[in-house]
């Protein structure tokens, strides 16, 4: 009963000698394109991840997350610092995922039955196996996994993001309301409900019902 | 599902649970949540059951990018030094001065919501940014994918056909004068476009071209109706750029994957937008796309009209009487000023049919597509003023005008309407967030209106207005009274501009 289930807050590791994103950012604007590498890989999962939960395609995912770091690219000498860098990259993320599922033919929600097709031993966001399993990813990939990403799946896009950006990103309620652009009052109602979607989709999945 | 969700929480308590698992609560109240889970067993289990769902996504492991991601991410950046396109093939910037010839038509304007296709604001912030890359993709990946009205616009294989009709419609249309036949200087073409389309200068431009925008943004400024006693030649730049709103283009065309497959593409896939959007001149076009937005939810109906503009302008120097002020007026045909678009002086009496920017619609299907999707997009149930709602009941006033196809991008309602539904209808904007100065102006505007009748009239009218409270209005009857004193009647005049990416659809494949 206790409260305050930490966030994964997966916030990029960085050592204390280590480039701030603003720093990287004024030295990617100055054409160090190293800089800018160190950008995407310090935040390639993050954007990655966001963009394959909302978008629930892998290789949707990887198109998208590569044209968000052009944008990112482009669009670098305008980012004025006023905002966290990855406040402004997930809003960027966000958005780009809002286009690609608007371009699908205003699906609500998106299963990804594509990947169910490839990949038939369960959690379809699983990486491939291809690529070696991790400890994460043989973990993840259980049942419970399988059922709550395929749960998440079928969310209205709204809620999807913001359960993904919360829950799975670990942003704050503020770092959550200024990527939507929405109040933080907003979030908070938000969330909770889909946060109660989610769970009527959950629990009699996993045999929960009392 | 358990019984206990049926006899629990209202949506603020279980808001309250999801916030106090996050440790969001304030330390009193959350102390009131742990004492109520502990005291009510069905509070308690809608408690333990959100806590276990917000578990199991926590439990979830990260999900790590491909090695792929950043080799591709390099791949595709442009090496060296970063390129411009020409200003002029900059669809971005294009928008930009497309949604200012627009404001200039009908003065004031209203952003929606959600900016998918242009930004209105000089100064773009972080976010503006982040949104503007919501088109991105869609002219580069519509080739791929079908289904949307997004991907109205024809596949890139189609460019270079398209490009060649361009060509011919160039010539035939006089688009050269616009700077789109590329024979003049980068340089004049910067000035002449953005001077033409009274743009607002763009975030991305280079220093030289920012002149030019600054220029064009400063011609924001002039008033409704400026647009009409321009010169003929500004008109059609005008009506280019408004087509150029309803266009489809990539918001940044000079993104690397555009210049990778060269500047001649941009501007094929450029001019050729151009064109096509000249098939809104055709009505049947027109429905079927408005019967395919009208089948949308409301969300995305907001994506899809590019923009909502508000004109609240004092017309009627005649006797107006209350009653006949607030009855919906019919907004009735008039074909050649609504294919000059001019906003124009308004000075018709009560009985005249409205002037300027009046509806011309091909039908009555036409009449009642366009009023169930401004029906979906005023929200129908509250705050849209019911001069809209009823367009639908007055489709055959708009029959009348069957024949009569206006070259025109986009559609203006105009109705007279009481201050006290204006203000209804800025409150409900307001709801919506579409907050932005130029709403500001617009209720400014309402003020100088009251202002005429002394400041006891200003007074908010709470009461009647669903949207927030402190919106300017007063006392429906009061202010009609007032009008009729002072022989001015608001009129909301709404332009629906089409938007990009829109050619014609069969109804029956939607």
């Amino acid at each position: 009963m206790r409260p305050g289930i930490s966030s994964k807050a997966k916030a990029p590791s960085k050592g204390p000698g280590e480039p701030t994103d603003h720093d990287l950012v004024n030295r990617a604007n100055g054409g160090d394109s190293d800089a800018f590498d160190a950008l995407v890989t310090r935040h390639q999962d993050r954007v990655f991840g966001t963009v394959l939960r909302i978008v629930g395609n892998r290789e949707d995912a990887l198109d998208l997350s590569q044209e968000i770091f052009l944008t990112v690219f482009q669009r670098l000498d305008r980012f004025l610092g006023k905002a966290k860098f990855s406040t402004w990259l997930y809003r960027i993320a966000v958005n780009r995922c809002r286009d690609e599922l608007r371009r699908r033919g205003f699906v609500k929600h998106t299963r990804p039955a594509s990947l169910d097709a490839t990949r038939p031993d369960g959690d379809p966001l699983r990486e491939p196996a291809s690529t070696g399993p991790a400890p994460e990813e043989r973990a993840e990939a259980n049942e419970t996994s399988a059922v709550v990403h395929a749960a998440l799946a079928e969310l209205p896009e709204e809620a999807r993001e913001i359960v993904v950006l919360r829950d799975l990103e670990g942003l704050s309620y503020e770092e959550t309301a200024d990527v939507l652009e929405v109040p933080v009052g907003t979030v908070r109602s938000r969330l909770s409900r889909a946060r109660v979607l989610l769970r009527d989709k959950l629990i009699p999945r996993l045999g929960h019902e009392s | 599902m358990t019984d206990h969700r049926e006899r629990l929480p209202n949506d603020r308590l279980v808001e309250e649970l999801s916030a106090y698992i996050d440790g969001a609560l304030e330390p009193a109240r959350a102390d009131e949540v742990r004492r109520l889970i502990e005291d009510n067993a069905a509070v308690r289990a809608e408690y333990e059951e959100l806590r276990e769902t917000v578990g199991m996504l926590h439990g979830l492991a990260p999900v790590r990018a491909p090695a792929e991601l950043l080799p591709g991410v390099r791949a595709k950046l442009p090496r060296g030094r970063r390129l411009a396109l020409p200003i002029w093939l900059n669809a971005k910037v294009v928008g930009l001065a497309s949604a200012a010839a627009a404001a200039v038509l009908v003065g004031v304007s209203l952003q929606s919501e959600q900016p998918t296709e242009f930004e209105t604001t000089a100064e773009a912030t972080e976010a503006e940014m982040a949104d503007s890359g919501a088109g991105d993709r869609r002219a580069r990946d519509t080739s791929r994918r079908k289904g949307s009205v997004d991907d109205f616009v024809e596949g890139a294989s189609d460019a270079d056909t398209r490009f060649k009709k361009a060509g011919e419609r160039r010539e035939t249309e006089g688009l050269e004068s616009e700077g789109l036949g590329g024979a003049k200087p980068e340089a004049e073409e910067q000035t002449v476009q953005a001077e033409a389309r009274s743009g607002p200068p763009a975030p991305s431009q280079k220093p030289a071209s920012r002149d030019a925008s600054k220029k064009a943004g400063r011609k924001r400024a002039q008033p409704a109706g400026s647009l009409g006693k321009s010169a003929p030649g500004k008109k059609v730049a005008a009506d280019e750029a408004l087509a150029g709103a309803s266009l489809g283009a990539p918001k940044d065309a000079a993104e690397p994957g555009a210049l990778a497959d060269g500047v001649a593409k941009a501007e094929a896939d450029l001019v050729a937008r151009f064109v096509q959007t000249r098939s809104f001149a055709n009505a049947g076009a027109r429905v079927s796309y408005l019967e395919r937005v009208a089948s949308m939810s409301r969300a995305d109906v907001r994506k899809h009209l590019v923009a909502l503009q508000i004109d609240l302008t004092a017309i009627s120097k005649a006797g107006a009487k209350p009653a006949a002020a607030d009855a919906a007026a019919s907004p009735a045909p008039n074909a050649d000023k609504a294919k000059r678009g001019t906003g124009g002086k308004r000075a018709a009496g009560l009985a005249a049919p409205v002037p300027g920017g009046a509806v011309v619609l091909a039908d009555a299907r036409e009449a009642r597509a366009l009023q169930t999707v401004l029906s979906r997009l005023f929200d129908s149930t509250a705050a849209a003023p019911r001069q809209i709602r009823a367009l639908g009941e007055q489709a055959q006033t708009f029959a009348s005008a069957k024949g009569k196809e206006p070259a025109l991008e986009s559609v203006r309602v105009t109705v007279r309407t009481s201050q006290a539904e204006l203000s209804r209808f800025l409150a409900w904007a307001g709801s919506l967030g579409l907050t932005s100065t130029p709403e500001a102006a617009a209720l400014l505007r309402l003020k100088e209106l009251d202002g005429d009748k002394g400041a006891g009239a200003a007074a908010p009218d709470a009461a009647q207005a669903p949207g927030p409270a402190g919106v300017a209005g007063g006392s429906k009857m009061d202010r009609t009274a007032a009008r009729s004193k002072n022989s001015e009647v608001p009129t909301l005049t709404v332009t629906l501009v089409y938007p990009k990416n829109a050619a014609p659809v069969n109804p029956a494949g939607k």
